[in-house]
């Protein structure tokens, strides 16, 4: 008797995490539409400070040009062993999501012009690198260790730093996150 | 998922999450049958870290080539995640038995109090306090079970399990991954106990 109670609770909880799980995507417009009115009142993220800087390739890079994307902000520099290390998976990060609304920028920290050019062809690194040749940025930032980065919205809101390497599920799983 | 800074490092929860949660279900389990967890659980938890850490290696080969140290700042991921639960299933439904014959009677216990302690300790981490209290009642109660009958019968694993996965699905918390990796573990230990009772039989 016991042991067929058992059974029916079993089949009964399958049931309602069936029934739970299937019926999310039914109201799933629901919620969206719910979590963007709660979105509307709830007050913004910290605004990630604006910069501009010239990238290796010579043009001038603003943040506030890149509104209404999602940015990876990657603080690096050559000689640090983890950003060697997260770059590839940066580079393929860039190429999977540059045509999905993210861009990536990484602020690279007082290398020279030559060393950078090098290491860049070296890597077949193809995405934006800003100079921050004075450090500047990087105090504003608060970047006391590298590799750092910062996730940002498009509104420019900062959704998250990170310190330390990253590989590319772990950009993949905080970019699609927000 | 809530991150938090650890020296120079940001961290996601997760990871401090699984170990307390693995200290915390061995002591339970101390302390609700007076016996000690065999090193089976630790062998299969350091096996499980040690896949999951380093299939970085077997995913990313060339990068680990071009940089050896690659291996220490990443992680199989997903991917690894997989091989290590291949590997444990593996270890736990062919070796374990052997070695450690208790096996039988505490893994499924022990797998109640590690997943429900993992729950709590992952929803407190990311300030769900109303969730992780609900986790924390689940486990007194898969607690106060095991002090009473000392080992669980494979059906009332089987209905924890699934209390679990419904909790989690009423917190709207429950992944594909989650789900998939419960119930591999719950066959597992299905497996494990079966055969051991074959034997028993015989």
């Amino acid at each position: 008797m016991l042991k067929n109670s058992v059974s029916i609770a079993i089949i009964i909880i399958a049931v309602v995490i069936i029934f739970f799980n299937f019926s999310d995507k039914e109201e799933k417009p629901q919620i969206e539409a719910v979590t963007t009115t709660e979105e509307a009142e709830t007050p913004a993220r910290a605004q990630a400070p604006d910069f501009s800087l010239e990238t290796l390739d010579g043009t001038q890079l603003a943040l506030s040009d890149l509104k209404g994307q999602k940015v990876l902000l990657n603080f690096w520099a050559t000689w640090c062993a983890p950003c060697k290390a997260e770059m590839p998976h940066m580079q393929s990060f860039y190429e999977k999501y540059k045509d999905k609304n993210v861009t990536v920028i990484a602020v690279n920290l007082q290398d020279s012009r030559d060393k950078l050019a090098s290491f860049v062809e070296e890597y077949g690194l193809t995405f934006p690198i800003s100079l921050d040749t004075t450090g500047e940025i990087g105090s504003q930032y608060k970047v006391f260790t590298i590799p750092t980065s910062y996730f940002i919205d498009e509104q420019g809101g900062i959704v998250q730093k990170i310190v330390g390497p990253m590989d590319e599920e772990f950009m993949e799983g905080l970019i699609t996150s927000y | 998922m809530t991150y938090f800074q650890l020296f120079n490092l940001t961290v996601p929860v997760i990871w401090p999450a699984v170990i307390i949660a693995s200290f915390v279900a061995t002591l339970l389990y101390k302390f609700a049958t007076a016996e000690k967890v065999a090193d089976w659980f630790w062998d299969t938890f350091f096996s499980y870290i040690f896949t999951w850490k380093f299939s970085y290696i077997l995913f990313h080969f060339n990068n680990v080539l071009h940089m050896p140290l690659s291996a220490i700042y990443f992680n199989g991921g997903l991917k690894g995640h997989w091989l290590a639960v291949f590997i444990i299933a593996l270890y736990i439904t062919l070796f374990v038995q052997k070695k450690y014959p208790q096996t039988t009677i505490q893994i499924g216990p022990v797998l109640m109090l590690y997943i429900a302690s993992f729950e709590a300790l992952f929803q407190l981490f990311n300030r769900e306090f109303f969730y992780a209290l609900t986790q924390s009642g689940f486990l007194i109660a898969i607690f106060i079970l095991i002090r009473k009958y000392k080992q669980l019968h494979t059906k009332t694993l089987v209905l924890l399990i699934a209390i679990e996965l419904m909790i989690l699905s009423l917190q709207h918390t429950l992944s594909l991954t989650k789900l998939l990796t419960y119930s591999v573990f719950t066959v597992v230990v299905l497996i494990a106990t079966r055969k051991e009772e074959f034997y028993v039989k015989k």
